[in-house]
């Protein structure tokens, strides 16, 4: 140690308080981190997980202390952490391909894809909650593992703990994403935590440092929370970017006790995701069918099931219930291709009588015609549907004979206890409806013109449901969404003695082009829809739009010319777009994309999402020093009290780093400038700016008073003159690495002046 | 600094006046060119002195003979005005030949005190190396009371006083090299070097038609240095840079290749002389810039270094000077706010 005179100075400056404080700040992390994970426990099934996270976060923090409270230099210990972590991954998981157990082979990379393919799968296969079985726990060993090795690169090396709030918030979100609630406890205890994390760098940075840094790092996170937040979505098992980016079909309609409340959950969650896409030759607009209710006992409205069902085959045409040759019918073709939509309920539009192309076992609802699988799923498919398009008039329904036929008896099934609000309704509503068409006319027309599309405010007031109460109060509220004017409509409908049935489905969706005869659509899980269809002898079941501002209503249900000659509504209604839910518009040719057939879209679209984000990531981690950067210069000048001369110096003082001059710890203002001005030669005018700064700087340190103030926009303008002058002195590649790669970044920030202590 | 032009000389008055900071820069700047005129190409050695002489501290010229020490001891006094002395130590020299003696008066048959030559606001004392080490020490005791004693009764020294003692370095016989101890006395100390060509050349040619000291008067009077003096205690510390000072004392004392540190009235003295320095350059306050430029000055003197780290080389002069610029560039300013409100 004697021999190296370079050392001693720093030797003995005394690291003890800073060894202390990195000590309590990886302590401080692991709790951080831990915390964080709680909201894992409602996607996660059991507690073993919380160990292998334990043990992950564990071999990176806790090598990286003991480096650092050896004497290791602040980075090292984040390098030792990262590779004692590799390392715990290789002996838990792969050990097998290292040699001992412990180091890896090329072998152990093979290892590895194989754990990755296989909690991939097993993410695809699995339910929330979902078992953690070895590839998942591998996923969330990596992920804590890389969450904690930036955790304390940020918190330690480069002494920016506030940053670590970013992936505690990335942690924290994705399960909430998912499971639809905040989990305050988890929130409680990682802001805790995260204080904790703040204030354990306290001996280094003031508390006056650690705010603005964490002021800094409230920017950052806000605008990065995202990015990390899906990365960590795809990294930590229970959350493929399936369940974040699309609404699972599954859950909703497949395993669910009531298919309209599923439907109306799978409607109000945020964000539009793709379900599938479809271009046919109608040139209607056509809704598209997933299941239909048909019995209603009270409560809800459920699929009996006990209608006649036969396989689906090329080829084979099935006939349309009720359907006879007075109306007139165009047929259509409309080919599907499925993006996003998961599930075993095939959408087809109303009435399809064929399916051509379909992988797996189908089968036909012949009553419905739904077509549905127990063992296959749409994900992935494409197919082409055979549908007609039925134009009945409005004379021909109110000419439909009054008689209903055996088999569609059910579809008039009521409880008994039919609440009093619904039975005045009926009673104003249908009064004076000579026929049942009029009477489903005034109902559609009263549901249309007399409520208000609302998604809140049933959940507000606590109805949200399709039975007789929720209906009834929606009846006194006049306010919900689809699946209220549904289940009222269908409800009221069969009191007037019409048959009537609920469909789930999709509205038409965002028309996105056409060419070759076909008109091209876009569906997603904001076009999710439900809609009664009625039966009238003669034309079979024609569904109604009661929901105002969705779908369009057809044009049989808008003429109603007998008594009231209202006729306001038009045919070409588009879907406006209702205040809570944003659905696309679905405008006409202004939305015509060039080329952006649903057809040529690539079926791998969920693989290039995926590679997108974490391209879309990488580029932002690599942006980020870039990032802080220019956050600290935004700081600087936009200081409430205006920039200070501290904030002009610092400001020149970072420039000169980023641009590689030399400026060493051991500097007084003096000194830098002065070789500022040697190294970078200085013009007169630039050189003036240099010193007008440095003098109000040193005046702002050193004097007694403060003379006349520094005026800011002066200082900056300066400054700018300065740092362009220092700038044009380097080669481009020191300017461009100064903008891209700015070095003071990692520099320390040097922490709030400290009160002089009182001496006598 | 900008409001020189309202700077106004009023008429002197035997109560010295309190100046401003501006006034004693502009003096200190009219006794520096003065000097210069005399002491070409030393404007460190010259600004030293002056530095010196406001801190009211006392300076060591160490070099070897013929460079001109003497001739800036003397311009420095004449240029002050003060009263102005000088002592050729010889090994014969008492302290009494120093600091004055009582003599009996016949006539009114009672001692008298005659005083020594170092009652004088600028005490010139030449070779003080080749004084026996009695006469030295009667030297620097008084140096630091800043008062003779003798024979029971105590005498003042002048005010301002300072000592500015030459010392030739170079080993010979019959010289005693001040020791460690007596050296802390010495506020700063200063090699003159060898002149550039050029100003030896020129100083070549002046001296050929007359002794420069001639041609040179005083251009502040005693009062005015008093009121220097005065201004340089005022001059703002901020609690940054005395932290820095004691930084960098503090790294001298733990540094491995000294065997003696800079004692605390040493960083004392640093702070002192910074002042001065700071008032030189035209500044109230006190950069950490100016005490870097007083740490060789002011510490060179009183380090000892280890004999390991001098080695066969024995250079100790080289080694401390280059050790003490190590420390000034590694040390950082600390962080500590200004003490305003």
């Amino acid at each position: 140690m004697d021999e190296a005179t370079g050392g001693w100075n720093r030797a003995d400056k005394g690291d003890e308080p800073a060894r202390g404080g990195r000590w309590s700040t990886s302590l401080a992390l692991s709790i951080l981190l831990l915390a964080s994970l709680i909201p894992l426990a409602a996607v996660v099934e059991g507690s073993g997980w919380w160990i292998t996270a334990g043990v992950a976060i564990a071999s990176v923090l806790v090598p990286a202390g003991v480096v650092r409270s050896l004497g290791g230099a602040p980075w090292l210990g984040s390098v030792v952490g990262a590779v004692t972590w590799v390392l715990v991954l290789v002996v838990l998981f792969v050990p097998d391909s290292a040699i001992l157990g412990i180091v890896p082979t090329v072998d152990t990379v093979a290892a590895v894809q194989e754990l990755a393919i296989a909690a991939g799968q097993s993410i695809y296969v699995q339910s929330v909650p979902v078992d953690p079985v070895t590839p998942l726990l591998f996923l969330l060993a990596v992920g804590t593992g890389a969450v904690a090795v930036l955790a304390d690169v940020l918190a330690v090396s480069l002494r920016s703990p506030a940053f670590t709030g970013l992936f505690a918030l990335g942690m924290l979100v994705p399960p909430s994403i998912f499971t639809g609630s905040l989990d305050m406890v988890a929130y409680l205890a990682t802001a805790v935590a995260f204080l904790f994390v703040l204030r354990s760098d306290r001996p280094a940075a003031s508390s006056r440092s650690a705010r603005s840094s964490s002021r800094v790092g409230a920017l950052a996170v806000g605008a990065a929370a995202v990015a990390v937040t899906i990365v960590v979505g795809t990294l930590v098992p229970g959350f493929s970017t399936r369940s974040v980016v699309q609404p699972d079909g599954r859950s909703s309609f497949g395993s669910g006790v009531s298919a309209l409340a599923d439907l109306g959950r799978d409607l109000l969650r945020p964000g539009n995701t793709p379900h599938f896409a479809y271009r046919t030759t109608s040139t209607s607009r056509q809704y598209l069918r997933l299941l239909t209710l048909d019995r209603f006992e009270g409560a809800q409205w459920s699929a009996s099931g006990e209608h006649p069902t036969v396989a689906q085959t090329d080829g084979e045409r099935l006939a349309v219930p009720g359907l006879t040759s007075g109306v007139a019918i165009e047929e259509a073709t409309v080919d599907v291709e499925i993006t996003g939509l998961v599930g075993d309920l095939l959408p087809v539009p109303f009435p399809s009588v064929a399916v051509a192309g379909l992988r797996g076992e189908w089968e036909w609802d012949t009553d419905g015609l739904t077509v549905s699988s127990g063992s296959s799923s749409v994900e992935g498919q494409e197919y082409s549907v055979t549908a007609l398009v039925i134009e009945p008039t409005a004379d021909l329904l109110r000419a439909a004979p009054d008689d209903v036929p055996d088999a569609v008896a059910p579809f008039l099934d009521l409880p008994d206890d039919v609440p009093e609000t619904v039975s005045r309704v009926f009673d104003e509503v249908t009064a004076g409806s000579a026929t049942r068409y009029d009477a489903a006319y005034a109902i559609q027309e009263y549901l249309r013109t007399e409520f208000a599309y609302s998604v809140s405010t049933p959940i507000d007031d606590g109805y949200n449901g399709d039975g007789f109460e929720a209906i009834a109060q929606f009846l006194e509220a006049r306010s919900g969404y689809c699946v209220h004017f549904a289940s009222a409509m269908a409800i009221l409908s069969r009191m007037a003695g019409i048959p009537a049935r609920v469909s789930l489905g999709y509205l038409p969706g965002d028309r996105v082009g056409s060419d070759d005869g076909f008109v091209a659509y876009r569906v997603g899980s904001n076009d999710l829809h439900s809609w009664p269809e009625l039966y009238f002898a003669g034309v079979g079941w024609v569904p109604f739009e009661p929901t105002p501002g969705r779908g369009s209503v057809p044009a049989y249900a808008i003429d109603a010319s007998n008594d009231s000659g209202t006729d306001e509504v038009p045919e070409s209604t588009v879907s406006r777009a209702p205040s809570a839910t944003p659905t696309p518009t679905a405008s006409d040719e202004s939305a015509v994309e060039a080329g952006a057939v649903a057809r040529d879209e690539p079926s791998g679209l969920q693989t290039g999402g995926v590679a997108l984000v974490l391209l879309l990531v990488v580029v932002g981690v690599l942006l980020s020093p870039a990032a802080v950067r220019s956050l600290r210069r935004r700081r600087r000048w936009r200081a409430p009290r205006g920039a200070t001369a501290r904030d002009a110096w610092d400001e020149i003082v970072d420039s000169a780093t980023d641009l590689g001059f030399e400026v060493r710890e051991g500097d007084t203002e003096r000194d830098l400038a002065s070789r500022l001005r040697r190294l970078s030669l200085l013009d007169p005018s630039s050189a003036d700016a240099l010193d007008r700064v440095l003098a109000a700087r040193e005046r702002e340190r050193y004097a007694h008073d403060l003379g006349p103030t520094a005026d800011a926009r002066r200082l900056r303008q300066d400054v700018d003159r300065v740092v362009e002058a220092l700038a044009a002195s380097v080669p481009v590649v020191s300017r461009i690495r100064a903008a891209l790669a700015p070095a003071s970044v990692l520099t320390r920030r040097s922490a709030a002046d400290v009160r002089p202590a009182r001496t006598g | 600094m900008t409001d020189t032009s309202t700077h106004r000389r009023e008429p002197r008055t035997d109560a010295p006046r309190a100046l401003t900071f501006d006034e004693v820069h502009v003096l200190a700047s009219r006794i520096t060119r003065t000097m210069e005129s005399v002491i070409s190409g030393k404007p460190d050695a010259v600004q030293m002195a002056l530095t010196v002489v406001l801190a009211g501290g006392h300076l060591l010229l160490e070099d070897v003979p013929g460079v001109g020490k003497t001739m800036l001891a003397r311009a420095l006094g004449t240029t002050v005005g003060s009263r102005v002395n000088r002592i050729q130590f010889t090994p014969d020299l008492l302290p009494s030949d120093v600091t004055g003696v009582s003599v009996y008066n016949q006539v009114e048959r009672r001692f008298e005190f005659s005083p020594g030559p170092i009652f004088a606001n600028i005490v010139i004392g030449d070779e003080i190396n080749r004084a026996s080490p009695k006469t030295q020490s009667a030297l620097l005791e008084s140096m630091e009371e800043r008062q003779v004693t003798v024979d029971g009764t105590t005498y003042p020294l002048a005010k301002p006083f300072t000592v500015v003692a030459t010392q030739n370095p170079i080993e010979m016989e019959g010289t005693y090299a001040l020791p460690e101890a007596q050296r802390d006395r010495f506020m700063a100390r200063i090699s003159m070097g060898y002149p550039s060509a050029d100003a030896e050349v020129s100083m070549l040619t002046r001296r050929e038609s007359a002794n420069p000291l001639d041609t040179i008067t005083a251009v502040v009077t005693n009062d005015e240095l008093v009121a220097m003096i005065d201004a340089v205690g005022s001059v703002y510390v901020s609690p940054a840079v005395t932290h820095y000072a004691v930084e960098i004392a503090r790294a001298t004392r733990s540094h491995p290749d000294l065997r003696l540190g800079a004692s605390p009235r040493s960083t004392l003295q640093l702070v002192r002389a910074a002042r001065a320095l700071a008032v030189i350059d035209g500044y109230e306050f006190v950069l950490p810039d100016h005490v870097d430029r007083l740490v060789r000055p002011v510490f060179g003197h009183r380090l000892v270094a280890t004999s390991r780290a001098l080695g066969h080389s024995g250079d100790s002069e080289a080694l401390i000077s280059d050790l003490l610029d190590d420390v000034v560039s590694a040390t950082p300013v600390p962080a500590i706010a200004p003490a305003r409100h």
